[in-house]
C-alpha cells in the first residue's frame, strides 16, 4: 500500500479533470460508507426492537399514516 | 466540464425500505447505493417524515451524511406557496400526496417511490417535459431489482 504522500504524488501528477473525478469518486465512496454504517444501525436497533421482521404492510400502514398527519398538520384548510 | 448529476426526489417508503435493506424491496437499497450517480433533494416533508422513522442519533447521523456530500444533496425546507396546494388540491391530489407541492419544479429530473408514484405523473398535465416541469416518475418493481416506468 502507498504511503500518504506517495499517493498525494501520484493524485497531483494527474490531469486536473482526473484529479476532480478522483475527489467525486471518493466523496461519493464516503457517503455510501456512512449510509451503510447507517442503515447497519438502524437495522440493530429495529432488531433490539422485535421490529426487524414487521410484514411490509404494517410498515405501509405506518408510512401512509404518518405522511396523512404530517399534510394534514401543515396544508390544513 | 463536469456534467451536472440529475436531480431526484426519494420518497420516504425508498428510503425506509433501502435503510432496512428489506429483502421484500431490494431494489431500494440498490437505488441507495447508487446516489451519487445522481443528485438528491430532500423536500420537507420527507425530512419531516424521516425525523418520525428514525431516533434523534440516527437522524443525526443522516444529517450528518447529507451535509458531508452537498455536491449531490439538496435539503429543500420550504414548504410549498398555498396556491400550488390548492391548484393540486383542485385537481384531485390526494393530501398524503402534499410532498409534491414542495417540489420547486425547476431541475427536479423526477420521483421514485415503491407506491403512490402515479399521481405525479397523472396530476402534471402539461408539465412533463421543459423546464420547470417533472419530466418522469417512477415506480420501483416490488421483489424485482429494475424499475418500471410509470
Amino acid at each position: 500500500m502507498q504511503s500518504v504522500d506517495e499517493l498525494a504524488r501520484t493524485i497531483t501528477a494527474l490531469e486536473p479533470a482526473q484529479q476532480q473525478a478522483l475527489i467525486d469518486k471518493v466523496a461519493q465512496l464516503n457517503f455510501q460508507k456512512g449510509l451503510r454504517d447507517l442503515a447497519d444501525k438502524y437495522r440493530r436497533r429495529l432488531l433490539a426492537e422485535d421490529r426487524l421482521d414487521v410484514p411490509p404492510e404494517q410498515i405501509w400502514s405506518e408510512l401512509r399514516r404518518i405522511r396523512q398527519e404530517i399534510a394534514d398538520h401543515d396544508y390544513a384548510g | 466540464m463536469t456534467t451536472p448529476a440529475e436531480r431526484w426526489l426519494l420518497d420516504t417508503n425508498v428510503w425506509v425500505f433501502g435503510l432496512r435493506r428489506d429483502a421484500n424491496f431490494p431494489a431500494c437499497a440498490s437505488l441507495l447505493d447508487q446516489i451519487g450517480s445522481f443528485a438528491i433533494i430532500i423536500p420537507l416533508q420527507i425530512l419531516k417524515e424521516l425525523t418520525v422513522n428514525l431516533t434523534e442519533v440516527e437522524i443525526q447521523d443522516f444529517y450528518r451524511l447529507v451535509n458531508s456530500y452537498p455536491e449531490r444533496f439538496e435539503v429543500s425546507w420550504a414548504t410549498a406557496p398555498a396556491e400550488r396546494v390548492k391548484f393540486y388540491q383542485e385537481h384531485g391530489c390526494r393530501p398524503h400526496a402534499s410532498l409534491v407541492f414542495q417540489l420547486r419544479g425547476d431541475g427536479i429530473h423526477g420521483f421514485i417511490s415503491q407506491k403512490h408514484a402515479t399521481f405525479l405523473s397523472a396530476r402534471t398535465p402539461g408539465r412533463n417535459s421543459g423546464r420547470g416541469g417533472i419530466r418522469q416518475c417512477w415506480k420501483l418493481q416490488t421483489r424485482e431489482n429494475s424499475t418500471k416506468s410509470m
